[in-house]
């Protein structure tokens, strides 16, 4: 069943070119200091077929992936305020909630997670301001790099990411042999290091 | 003092990407509490991983979707976003919280160890229902050598209290080691104090190697 708003949301965003970065980062401020319900339809739009299709690959059913992607969506309209855009992306806060979320659902202890708050917690050394904008711009630039891999390349890393499979096994499933897979997975990884390397 | 020995990437990849068992999670966000280096290589990898999720290809949502997340929040009612207070006693406590809270209570050297062999007591952790994975404290009276010996499955240990030295070095509190069927040592407990670790062992855990090798350069030490 197709919902007809965000189809035509996708159309407008171009899918799979999200290079003009869109700033979900001011969507989530606005959820997270006055409950904006049209900034959080925007995430809602943008995020929620991804987050399903991320389950789904994960191997849940249509009825689990509709129901986990749900819960990740009110998770991140309560959790919104611990959202730091200095610290991540906005999608890469809102993969980890997901990422929660479904293991949760798949066993009975919760994700041990890093408490910041933790009383034993050793804190970040002090860095100057430079090592700080340093480490973000690398962030920036693997994320840009990512942008710029074939689909081919993003296949077999989404695939050696989402699943516990072995280079074989994703051999086996996308029909090609191993050694296209392990290149793929080289040549990608190759340009990701580049990015970093021209900084 | 930041540890100096870290978590691998293989093992690292494993927690970000969500698959890795309870047992492994707790030794390794106990680590991640120890030691900012590692918790910044995992912000790398959680970017990466929530790039790959910005990549799919989208997914038809149910029609009614927002509607029912709207419904449920609603439900839910307000958000308290005051941070929870801290259980009482946990202010003076050294122990990361992951650990902590499996405890009965903070004061590691006053749980009630079990004896092994000479030298070295245990405090079994393992989870109900954790078939293939367990979870301990050791507790290594100072001058204890263990016997060399090898490992089942996938073996991590995490230094709390105390040090130890073996074949790899000289751990310290923060210290995690990765050990596997491969890998043989033989670790002497070498301060004057207890070497207190908290072990995890996973039976059926198997990293997938390429990948995060490859990254190693990229997000890595």
């Amino acid at each position: 069943m197709l919902h007809g708003n965000i189809v035509v949301t996708e159309k407008a965003r171009m899918p799979g070119h999200p290079a003009a970065d869109p700033d979900f980062a001011a969507d989530m401020q606005s959820v997270a200091q006055s409950q904006d319900r049209d900034a959080f339809a925007r995430l809602f739009q943008h995020f929620a077929p991804r987050i399903k299709a991320f389950l789904l690959k994960q191997g849940a059913s249509l009825a689990q992936a509709e129901e986990l992607m749900q819960e990740t969506m009110v998770t991140i309209w309560q959790k919104a305020h611990q959202f730091d855009p200095a610290k991540a992306r906005a999608s890469t806060w809102i993969f980890t909630i997901a990422r929660n979320r479904r293991i949760d659902r798949l066993r009975k202890q919760a994700r041990a997670d890093v408490d910041l708050t933790d009383p034993a917690l050793v804190p970040d050394p002090l860095e100057d301001g430079e090592a700080v904008v340093a480490r973000s711009e690398d962030r920036e630039r693997i994320s840009a790099a990512m942008r710029d891999l074939s689909h081919e390349q993003l296949q077999v890393i989404k695939l050696c990411y989402y699943s516990d499979m072995s280079h074989s096994e994703i051999a086996n499933q996308l029909d090609i042999p191993i050694g296209t897979v392990k290149s793929r997975i080289r040549l990608a990884i190759a340009r990701i290091k580049a990015a970093l390397e021209d900084a | 003092m930041e540890p100096r020995h870290h978590i691998s990437e293989e093992v690292l990849f494993s927690y970000a990407a969500g698959h890795t068992s309870h047992a492994f999670e707790v030794v390794l966000a106990s680590h991640l509490t120890l030691c900012p280096v590692c918790r910044e290589r995992m912000a790398q990898h959680e970017a990466i991983a929530g790039q790959l999720m910005e990549h799919e290809q989208p997914v038809a949502v149910n029609e009614d979707s927002l509607d029912c997340i709207f419904a449920q929040i609603a439900e839910a009612g307000p958000i308290a976003k005051a941070p929870k207070s801290r259980p009482s006693g946990r202010e003076l406590s050294d122990v990361p919280g992951p650990l902590a809270q499996l405890l009965p209570h903070s004061d590691l050297k006053s749980l009630p160890w079990q004896s092994m062999v000479p030298g070295v007591k245990q405090f079994d952790l393992t989870p109900e229902g954790g078939s293939d994975q367990t979870l301990k404290l050791l507790k290594i009276a100072p001058g204890t050598t263990i016997p060399q010996h090898t490992h089942n499955g996938s073996e991590l240990t995490l230094i709390l209290h105390g040090s130890y030295t073996d074949e790899m070095g000289r751990f310290k509190r923060g210290d995690i080691a990765t050990l596997d069927s491969e890998v043989s040592h033989q670790p002497i407990a070498d301060s004057d104090e207890d070497c207190i670790c908290l072990i995890a062992v996973d039976g059926n855990l198997k990293f997938k190697g390429l990948l995060p090798r490859l990254l190693q350069p990229i997000i890595g030490l």
